[in-house]
């Protein structure tokens, strides 16, 4: 038996600085919120996969945070699944939750993620962070995920005619859109003189296009199709059409984008969803480093090898134009704490497929919605590629 | 240091070279680091050998890192060396001459203390230099 998917609520505590707040905090309210905008009564949820990714090393929770934070929200009995994916976490919990409809087992499912890296002490939530790689080769070389993004990107600015400007650019694109976003960790539009002036933190990465430590939450209630259909009376629902998870299988810094594994992955999930990367109306996409995203717009099919930068700098991915990236502001401007950013992602696709996204509301041309959504979200980094890949396709019916 | 002896080898004196451990297929050829437990081409068990690597290289890419983890000098270089062999490591530049590092930059395995740990102590790794360089 195999069930269609819908997203029936999301959920999202603000990405920023919360120094008084605990993960169970910050989960409990983007759980609640899901819960509130999906309409139904909480023992509708039969299942939970949490996502979390720090929070062992960072607050000491190693084993069953997801008990514990659902505990602190209020639910007891039902099955709960930790999930740690690095960076790919919550987009995982989330592909999780929608396993468990899609094959029969459950009607009501819950995916969470969470993450507090604010915990006192910077040095000890970087460290966490660079054990997101194979510790026994990296861990005591100082290998920093600034670095592996500044490698490839000034590998791109040399095979593809980059400039600084064009890394700038992007920054500036994302730092306008989180700028409309109520749940943004950065809220300030960015020049990209601004972005190309701020410190130098790993060449040709400066702070700006970087994105910040954070503490937040996103969540998500998936259900059988026909459920929401009940409940949404006539009204459109948001599919899951696609949900796809790999692991690194090429190089990240020597593939070109057809051999990489974000553009393996993303085929397999247009493929999944019976589309191709034209019918893509906008993309949430794992800018951790903003510029990244010039590359991710090849590897996801968005336009050719090398022409990444006309897209940028014809505007043709702003909000304003005819294929949006990140009009959430991106990993650098919204926020990345971890172990939530998948969800995160998830959310502000449900927003703008609504019709929902106020300020920063995708339209076409001729003023209409947008149909498809994808979410691109990377983990890791193994071997010279990202450790897990993570594209979903969510499509309003 | 934990992966001495498992990741690469210092010689005790002058006269040896360092070099990294790889693994070798002896079915496909395909050349491994860090050394596996199976070849990903070939999916058998019992195909690989322990081979010596890495003792000469070029710069894939490369970055200079203004920010860095507690131990390490700033600036420093970070980089990805594409080995002769054909793995891609990822290694500390030992270099005096940062503004001279460039893409495709032929560079040679040194093996020396990487950082101080938190108690100071040196910790021992992998590094590259440029060949001829300082």
């Amino acid at each position: 038996m195999v069930n269609d998917v819908a997203v029936l609520g999301i959920g999202m505590h603000p990405f920023g600085k919360f120094e008084n707040k605990h993960l169970k905090d910050l989960a409990n309210t983007a759980i609640w919120n899901a819960i509130e905008d999906a309409g139904i009564h909480a023992s509708k949820i039969q299942a939970a996969y949490v996502g979390n990714c720090l929070g062992g090393l960072l607050v000491g929770q190693e084993s069953v945070r997801g008990q514990v934070i659902l505990r602190h929200a209020g639910f007891k009995g039902i099955p709960i699944v930790n999930v740690e994916n690095a960076c790919a976490t919550a987009s995982t919990a989330f592909r999780m939750a929608w396993l468990s409809v899609k094959s029969g087992l459950h009607d009501v499912v819950l995916a969470v993620g969470v993450e507090k890296m604010f915990v006192g002490n910077t040095a000890k939530s970087i460290e966490a962070l660079s054990t997101a790689t194979d510790i026994e080769v990296c861990g005591n070389m100082g290998l920093q995920f600034t670095s592996i993004y500044a490698m490839n990107i000034r590998k791109k600015m040399d095979r593809y005619g980059w400039t600084k400007e064009d890394l700038g650019l992007v920054a500036e694109k994302n730092s306008y859109n989180g700028s409309l976003n109520p749940y943004a960790q950065f809220k300030k539009p960015l020049s990209k003189e601004e972005v190309l002036a701020s410190k130098m933190i790993a060449d040709p990465i400066t702070l700006f296009m970087a994105s910040p430590m954070g503490d937040g939450a996103a969540a998500a209630i998936v259900c059988n199709e026909k459920i929401a259909r009940q409940l949404k009376k006539g009204n459109p629902i948001i599919r899951v059409a696609a949900s796809e998870l790999s692991s690194g299988h090429a190089s990240m810094l020597e593939s070109t984008p057809k051999e990489s594994t974000t553009y393996t992955t993303a085929l397999k999930a247009y493929e999944q969803a019976g589309v191709g990367p034209e019918d893509i109306d906008l993309a949430e996409v794992h800018d951790a480093m903003s510029p990244a995203e010039l590359k991710i717009y090849e590897e996801l099919g968005l336009c050719n090898e090398g022409d990444a930068i006309k897209l940028i700098r014809e505007g043709r991915t702003k909000i304003s134009g005819d294929i949006p990236v990140n009009p959430s502001g991106g990993l650098a401007s919204r926020g990345h704490p971890v172990g939530a950013t998948g969800l995160a992602q998830i959310a502000e696709v449900v927003w703008q497929l609504r019709g929902e996204a106020g300020k920063r509301q995708v339209r076409s041309g001729d003023g209409k919605l947008p149909r498809f959504g994808l979410t691109q979200n990377d983990g890791g980094y193994v071997e010279g590629d990202q450790a897990a890949s993570c594209i979903h396709i969510l499509s309003r019916v | 240091m934990e992966i001495h002896g498992r990741l690469f080898y210092k010689p005790d004196d002058s006269k040896q070279k360092p070099y990294l451990i790889g693994s070798a297929c002896q079915q496909c050829g395909d050349i491994h680091f860090p050394p596996k437990g199976a070849c990903p081409n070939c999916l058998k068990p019992n195909t690989l050998q322990e081979v010596k690597i890495g003792e000469k290289g070029k710069i894939s890419s490369f970055s200079i890192l203004h920010v860095a983890p507690p131990g390490f000098p700033v600036p420093h270089v970070q980089a990805m060396v594409k080995l002769d062999e054909g793995p891609l490591v990822f290694s500390i530049l030992k270099t005096e001459d940062i503004d001279s590092v460039a893409l495709n930059q032929l560079v040679r395995l040194t093996i020396g203390p990487v950082r101080r740990s938190e108690n100071g102590e040196e910790i021992v790794g992998w590094m590259y230099q440029p060949e001829g360089g300082r």
